[in-house]
């Protein structure tokens, strides 16, 4: 539990964050005043893709820390590549959204796309290995002809020959019946920082076109730049909820890190009021997304024990605990139990061993290689 | 009446792709026969191969939204299916 955390976890933890009280401060100032293994703390904060953001905090908070210089050159270039990679990343998205916007196309950023500009404003303190949209299901037709005349193509990075594969028909098909995505668009870049962009659109939760059809429209007809804030949040929820609970997130070792609990929290607490709060509870029940609420919630308040984290998880009204202990609901005909708890899976390098057999997806998959 | 001859032939089409691709006697089909659950039990994968297989034949592309279960469990739904797709519907 969060409470047996050795010194480089409970540092972690509370360096995941963006939004600091004083105690957090004094805390983090109490933490780095004993013996770290750096080593160990820096794997760590790579595994929970937040060396960039760790840095951030304890030069922010702590300068006059005592650091081996590779220690800190490593972080300080880490942090300047990001903000570089970044900035080009989210120009060149600039330029898809623009193109789209002209073609009646609205596509709204989530996850760092917005994040980073609207939320935590220093483009070096967060990675992201791709950028996430939204889009209409009746819009993908034209998606995708814009995409392809700005060059990019539904496919693969192939690193031997650093070139772009088309994907095969039938690994498209499959990834559409099993995401709420689409192939990845992608294009080889020039930029030092980018091997190549990642474009990802999303255009379904749970099987269902109707809430992000729903999100949109409302965004459109507002004439809102970015999503209602209620349905950003419940985006990242869902999305949260989804690969932690995902048998293939586990065994890709993207079903849960810190970052991700700190981006909504950070979303909840700096954006979101109380009526923000209400409306994503109505919108998580009217499209059966209120596990994804429930989840989230749950860990955040045992993570960070915010009050409007708690205000809304008693709002949600919901006790189902079952999801709390168990995963793989999409990938095998039955769920499965955790053997683990949720902080052992937390601050575990990965949490391959909790699979005892592989999904048919990623059997599948891989006929198509 | 139009609508049924139209139904019918791509029936019959599906019928010859199953063939093809999965070497299944198709001589007992029915429009009414499940594709997987409780009539030819077509795994995922065959699932994907139909796909193409119908995409290639008749020159389109299924929609994303259309990829779902639901739209290919019987020939029954899935003739309808491509009829409203090659309506344009």
């Amino acid at each position: 539990m969060k409470d047996n955390l050795n010194n480089e976890q409970k540092l972690l933890l509370l360096a995941g964050r963006y939004t600091f009280s004083e105690n957090e401060v004094n805390e983090l100032r109490e933490l780095v005043n004993n013996e770290l293994d750096w080593s160990l703390l820096y794997g760590m904060a790579i595994r929970h893709k937040m060396l960039s953001l760790l840095w951030y905090n304890l030069n922010k908070y702590c300068p006059k820390i005592r650091i081996n210089s590779q220690y800190r050159q490593v972080a300080n270039f880490h942090y300047m590549g990001t903000k570089l990679r970044n900035e080009e990343y989210l120009k060149n998205y600039n330029k898809i959204r623009m193109a789209c916007k002209e073609r009646g196309v609205y596509i709204y950023p989530t996850k760092g796309g917005y994040l980073l500009p609207e939320l935590y404003k220093d483009f070096g303190v967060r990675t992201i290995n791709d950028v996430d949209s939204l889009v209409r299901a009746q819009d993908i037709q034209i998606l995708r002809n814009v995409l392809n005349s700005l060059g990019y193509i539904e496919g693969e990075y192939d690193r031997t020959t650093k070139e772009i594969k088309p994907v095969v028909r039938q690994k498209q098909i499959m990834w559409a019946q099993k995401s709420s995505n689409l192939f990845p668009f992608q294009k080889i870049s020039n930029s030092p920082y980018i091997e190549h962009f990642d474009y990802d659109f999303c255009y379904s939760f749970n099987r269902s076109t109707a809430p992000v059809t729903d999100i949109i429209n409302r965004s459109v007809k507002e004439g809102l730049k970015y999503l209602k804030h209620s349905d950003f949040f419940v985006h990242l929820c869902y999305h949260l909820f989804r690969e932690a609970s995902s048998a293939v997130a586990i065994l890709y070792q993207v079903d849960i890190n810190i970052i991700k609990f700190c981006d909504i929290r950070e979303f909840l607490i700096n954006k979101m009021n109380k009526n923000d709060c209400l409306e994503a509870i109505n919108f998580a029940k009217k499209y059966e997304l209120e596990n994804s609420l429930y989840y989230t919630l749950h860990y955040l308040i045992e993570m960070y024990n915010d009050e409007i984290a708690k205000w809304m998880f008693e709002e949600l009204n919901m006790s189902n605990t079952e999801i709390l202990k168990q995963y793989g609901n999409t990938d095998f005909m039955e769920p499965r139990e955790w053997s683990k708890s949720f902080w052992v899976r937390l601050f575990a390098n990965n949490n391959k061993d909790e699979i005892k057999d592989i999904p048919n997806f990623i059997s599948n998959v891989y006929k198509y290689y | 009446m139009e609508t049924n001859i139209n139904k019918n032939k791509i029936f019959q089409e599906l019928k010859n792709m199953v063939h093809k691709e999965f070497q299944i006697v198709t001589d007992d089909l029915e429009l009414s026969t499940q594709l997987f659950d409780g009539g030819l039990y077509l795994d995922s994968i065959q699932m994907i191969e139909l796909t193409v297989a119908i995409e290639n034949c008749y020159g389109f592309e299924f929609g994303v939204d259309m990829l779902i279960e639901d739209n290919f469990r019987s020939f029954d739904i899935l003739s309808d299916l491509i009829l409203k797709i090659l309506a344009g519907i």
